[in-house]
């Protein structure tokens, strides 16, 4: 019995559904990498907006309702309804920098006990690594600064 | 086989294998990614939920604080302590302030939050650390704690597991008592470390002060401390008996004399007041009836009594039997009514004399003239203008007497003075008057001819017994009737039954005995419920110190809640002179070192008050203090200063001694009682819950 060779449409056929899976491969990787890369920056985004609650919970509520002027690094580092854009650190993700924060503080009253209602926003500060990457645009994060007891 | 065959697979199989690899690092990359985002979202809700445990916990504390000072609260109760082993009960407490803002602190959309808190005691003891009990009431100390929970669901996918975080605080907390029960009638019969707030004036050696003072410390025309014992200091509407502050004059130092006297003025101090034995009799003169009559101002009273004498004598018309009885009253009312009764007694008497000889400027010169010296009522009469035995029963403490029963007979003729009488008469008081008369002359309990007529208008003076034996010139103090009923263990000379009425002389239980044990307790047992301490710098104002004071536009205001220890370098400084410090709340500053109020000090509702305890003195430059002032030390010299100037306090006064005689020449002291120091019935605990924590854990996850 004569062999035939591999007629084209077979090789046609096999190449097609080759590229396919490649390119189901190329297309998974791509959003498998999109959404580390997110995950990534949206982490760093959340660190940066934790930052500044845990600041300012440990000034703490009475400090702030005083209107107290807070020591001059915390208030150029954490300022208040100005959106500051991140500078590199030691020791933190050198990324930061294509972030800008900003802190809002709410003065919130119920059932008697007073406190303030902290939001801060982080978002890119342009179209940089972040903005690329970052599926949400603007990430929030909110807490509620109540008198504390001494920690 | 051809070998060409024999490879054509080969490059499938290899392909194929390529793309498997390939395949397999795409899923392990994509599932990389995914755990990256999954971890991220459990990191956000992770945060969330933590911010939300936490910020529970921190408002779960504020408000069992706030509730802790309502007394009807069920956390109030649960923290009182009744022992040494907590009850274990949970109460859940509510977040309003969180779960109003609940949503908004969400990071991710369709999570739902939820959150809760508890709270429960969870070790306790009434002992303090050596094991001296205190106050059964509920005071002690304890821990309490806090556990809160915030969980998280997604009710977008209700198969992912929620978030779940559980957070625990534990706090120290002390329970105070600044007010204990007490009943005004009954004595205390346990052990409480407020015990002095009872006194409207309580003097710890006052005993031995009124005797060093001859009496000068509760007697004087011009009183330089008035105490308001029936009235309430603000809307001067009537107290309350059961409201009342007690005056009590301790005898700390044991002089020997445990006992004092009320009402006796300058003039008559030194010769009403008793002798060293109280059955002793003494002689009075005309001087003495002068100034047992001070009232008599007239300069030629000698004159005039000479003349009358002379015009009986004249007229041979001998007056015998005008009986009068000196006496200065509890209150202003008592007196007046004893004096019309004396009076009128007095002038019948007399009226019956004279309507012989129908003298009527003899009549009218001692219906003008006999009136008898008001005395000084050192507490007010109560809202009826009356003086009742609950009344005083409800004010004063200790063996505080009231002067007087002095009785004495007054015979103007003396022609019926038989032979030996008339021969004391030459001997003793011809030599020791000017006037020659009158001749004063003791009742004779045997003359009872002489008795009848004045006895049969004072028949409670009948049950009266007066030993005079032959000293027909002397007088006696008789102190021996005891007031309330029930003490027994003396009794008049001669006589089982006891007197009662108006003129019988007043005592006052000598109940008060444990106050002077229990004031050596104080305060040093309470210093582990003390709720916190503040330091202070010498010569500042402690009103302006951060977490106690806070100065306003229009002052300072002091926040008090329990028993607070002032630590510093000499005496604490209230305020600045001119300005008014408020007092909010309610509890007790300690100073070692002394006080010195050099602003009014005044409450910001009825409800609150505030304590000044020192060992040392308290120095008031102010002319208005509304606090509870405790000046006590192991020395007994502890006491107030006030200024040179009227000074007005509105609470309650405790020291070792009034100091009065130090007293600058311009100072007054209006002294009135804060009904807010009296509880009949129950405590007035303060609950302090130490800001400090600790123990703090948290755990969770995915629930």
């Amino acid at each position: 019995m004569k062999q035939r060779g591999t007629s084209l449409i077979e090789v046609t056929v096999a190449m097609l559904i080759i590229s396919l899976l490649v390119l189901f491969l190329v297309e998974l990787n791509r959003s498998s990498n999109r959404a580390t890369m997110d995950a990534y920056y949206q982490l760093l985004a959340c660190q940066l907006a934790h930052e500044p609650i845990e600041v300012f919970q440990c000034i703490g509520y009475r400090r702030l309702a005083a209107k107290e002027a807070l020591p001059q690094d915390i208030s150029k580092e954490f300022p208040i309804d100005t959106p500051v854009e991140m500078e590199p650190r030691p020791n933190v993700p050198q990324e930061i920098r294509f972030f800008k924060r900003l802190i809002h503080l709410q003065e919130v009253s119920e059932g008697g006990t007073k406190g303030y209602l902290i939001t801060v926003s982080v978002s890119p500060s342009g179209e940089n690594a972040a903005a690329a990457w970052l599926v949400k645009k603007s990430i929030e994060m909110h807490g509620l600064i109540l008198d504390q007891p001494i920690l | 086989m051809h070998p060409d065959t024999s490879r054509r697979g080969v490059l499938l199989i290899f392909v194929l294998l390529v793309i498997m690899v390939l395949s397999i690092f795409a899923f392990q990359f994509r599932f990389t990614a995914s755990q990256a985002q999954w971890d991220t979202y459990r990191f956000d809700l992770q945060e969330s939920a933590r911010q939300l445990a936490e910020a529970a916990a921190n408002e779960a504390f504020m408000i069992i604080d706030r509730e802790a000072i309502k007394d009807d609260s069920a956390i109030f109760k649960s923290l009182s302590v009744k022992g040494n082993k907590p009850d274990g009960k949970t109460f859940p407490v509510s977040l309003p302030n969180l779960e109003k803002h609940m949503d908004e602190m969400m990071v991710r959309p369709g999570i739902e939050p939820q959150i809760s808190a508890e709270m429960r005691v969870v070790s306790c003891r009434s002992t303090d650390d050596e094991g001296h009990p205190y106050f059964d009431g509920g005071e002690g100390v304890g821990t309490l704690e806090i556990q809160t929970t915030a969980t998280l669901k997604n009710k977008q996918n209700p198969s992912r597991m929620p978030i779940s975080i559980h957070f625990v605080r534990h706090h120290d907390f002390k329970v105070a008592a600044l007010v204990t029960p007490r009943d005004n009638l009954l004595s205390r019969n346990r052990y409480a470390n407020n015990a002095m707030l009872d006194y409207l004036l309580c003097i710890r050696n006052g005993v031995n002060e009124f005797w060093n003072s001859k009496a000068a410390i509760l007697n004087s025309s011009s009183p330089l401390f008035k105490p308001h014992g029936f009235l309430n200091p603000w809307t001067k509407a009537p107290l309350n008996p059961s409201q009342r502050g007690k005056i009590f004059l301790g005898d700390k130092s044991a002089v020997g004399k445990d006992y004092v006297f009320l009402n006796v003025t300058d003039e008559t101090r030194e010769i009403l007041l008793p002798a060293e034995n109280p059955l002793a009799f003494r002689i009075i003169y005309l001087d003495d009836c002068k100034k047992l009559f001070p009232t008599l101002k007239d300069p030629d009273y000698e004159g005039n009594v000479d003349q009358v004498e002379g015009w009986f004598w004249a007229n041979n018309m001998p007056i015998s039997g005008n009986y009068l009885l000196p006496a200065i009253g509890f209150t202003t009312q008592e007196v007046a009514d004893f004096q019309n009764r004396c009076r009128n007694v007095v002038i019948n008497k007399l009226n019956a004399q004279l309507s012989k000889a129908d003298d009527e400027n003899a009549r009218s010169f001692f219906e003008t003239q006999l009136c008898f010296e008001p005395g000084i009522p050192l507490v007010e009469c109560d809202s009826s203008g009356k003086f009742s035995a609950e009344a005083a029963k409800s004010l004063l403490e200790g063996d505080i007497r009231q002067r007087f029963f002095y009785m004495c007979r007054f015979n103007l003729s003396g022609d019926k003075l038989s032979a030996d009488i008339r021969q004391k008469f030459d001997e003793e008081v011809k030599h020791h008057t000017k006037a020659h008369l009158p001749v004063i002359e003791m009742e004779n309990p045997s003359d009872a001819g002489k008795q009848e007529p004045f006895y049969s208008n004072f028949p409670e003076i009948n049950k009266k017994s007066i030993d005079a034996g032959d000293y027909s010139y002397s007088s006696c103090f008789d102190d021996w009737y005891p007031y309330l009923p029930g003490l027994t263990a003396v009794k008049p000379p001669g006589r089982s039954v006891r007197p009662e009425g108006l003129l019988v002389p007043r005592f006052f239980a000598p109940n008060a005995t444990k106050l002077d044990t229990i004031l050596d307790y104080s305060p040093y047992a309470m210093d582990t419920l003390y709720n916190g301490y503040f330091f202070y710098e010498s010569g500042k104002d402690i009103s302006t110190l951060p977490g106690l004071g806070e100065a306003t536009p229009e002052g300072s205001v002091i926040t008090l809640r329990g028993m607070t220890n002032l630590v510093g370098n000499g005496p604490a400084i209230i305020g600045k002179s001119g300005q008014t410090v408020s007092i909010r709340g309610q509890g007790m500053l300690y100073s070692a070192d002394g006080f010195i109020i050099k602003a009014k000090l005044l409450k910001e509702h009825p409800e609150f008050f505030a304590i000044l305890y020192t060992n040392r003195e308290i120095r008031i430059e102010s002319n208005e203090v509304e606090a509870g002032l405790v000046a006590l030390s192991p020395n007994l010299n502890s006491r107030i200063i006030p200024p040179n100037a009227p000074l007005t306090i509105r609470g309650s006064l405790t020291v070792d001694m009034l100091g009065s005689a130090h007293w600058a020449s311009d100072t007054t002291l209006d002294l009135w009682y804060d009904p807010v120091f009296k509880s009949p019935t129950s405590s007035k605990l303060s609950i302090t819950i130490q800001r400090r924590v600790v123990f703090q854990k948290m755990w969770g996850g995915e629930a």
